[in-house]
């Protein structure tokens, strides 16, 4: 379970999540190897594994309008593979995978390979 | 005699005080002009500063010259925060381009963690230079509509305005006097 101090950092990672799958909101690629930046009016979120592997460590971030960090929020892998881990891991974890869809525009392409393949089924 | 000593005074004393409240109106509107115009001047001047380093930031990034790279990322995310200030209260038809400002810096800051991590210019920069780009045009198109939506001041009233004004108003209270009379 999230500490009080994590608490509206998981309400807001959980909260993304439910919009981008929903694909209310889109995410875009950064120069930092698998790291996703969601951008609203008052100030962006980055997601991104710490190691640009996809796997734990995964962190969630809060930019102020000038760009600066002022709040985060970070996975520990071993923590992660205990079976005790925080359900906040998991969060973080689907957020990263939906960002990272979101931003490579996962489904069009998947789309478009469905359309390719249906043209190589034969007629009947 | 009495009468028309009075409406006369009267009229005469109309047209100061709507002298002195359209002195006060036009007073307000020139502050508000001249606000929205340094306003307007400062992002018309901004432009073309964020496409020349927008330009140098890929020159940089490409010659792979870490230290210039860093400095020129560190000068955009300085600029666009300017940027962004005057967009925010400026005009609501810039408001897609305040958004595309925000991200950008938002992209400046994780270029500028990645270049201190020690990755290559051009590769730390990729989709920075894309956004900068991306906002030069723009801000172009942008500015363009500003200066063409520039309206030139409206002249103020003149004496014979005036004059027409008194008369007319002399008129009135002739009418309304005879209709009670």
């Amino acid at each position: 379970m999230a500490d009080v101090d994590n608490e509206k950092m998981v309400a807001v990672v959980r909260r993304l999540e439910s919009l981008t799958r929903r694909k209310l909101i889109r995410w875009t690629t950064t120069d930092q190897d698998d790291t996703y930046l969601f951008n609203s009016e008052a100030s962006s979120v980055l997601v991104g594994s710490t190691n640009g592997d996809g796997e734990h460590p995964l962190f969630v971030q809060i930019l102020s309008p000038d760009g600066t960090v002022t709040e985060s929020l970070e996975t520990d892998k071993h923590v992660a593979e205990d079976m005790f881990a925080p359900n906040w891991f998991q969060d973080v974890f689907d957020l990263h995978r939906r960002a990272r869809r979101s931003a490579t525009d996962a489904d069009a392409v998947l789309d478009a390979l469905l359309e390719d393949l249906g043209k190589l089924e034969p007629p009947f | 005699m009495d009468l028309w000593l009075g409406i006369v005074g009267l009229a005469l004393a109309l047209y100061q005080i709507r002298k002195v409240e359209r002195a006060a109106i036009a007073a307000k509107a020139a502050v508000d002009q001249s606000a929205h115009q340094v306003n307007t001047i400062s992002l018309l001047l901004l432009v073309p500063e964020l496409a020349l380093i927008e330009r140098e930031l890929d020159l940089a990034a490409q010659s792979e010259d870490n230290e210039e790279t860093r400095r020129l990322v560190r000068e955009w995310l300085h600029r666009a925060g300017d940027l962004r200030g005057l967009l925010a209260v400026h005009n609501p038809m810039t408001a897609g381009l305040l958004e595309q400002v925000q991200a950008s810096i938002s992209l400046a800051s994780v270029a500028q963690r990645e270049l201190g991590k020690g990755k290559l210019p051009a590769n730390g920069t990729r989709r920075l230079r894309e956004s900068a780009s991306e906002i030069v045009v723009l801000a172009r198109s942008e500015s363009s509509q500003i200066r063409a939506s520039i309206e030139a001041p409206k002249p103020l009233p003149t004496l014979m305005d005036d004059l027409r004004g008194v008369g007319r108003r002399v008129q009135k209270w002739k009418r309304k006097v005879s209709s009670h009379g």
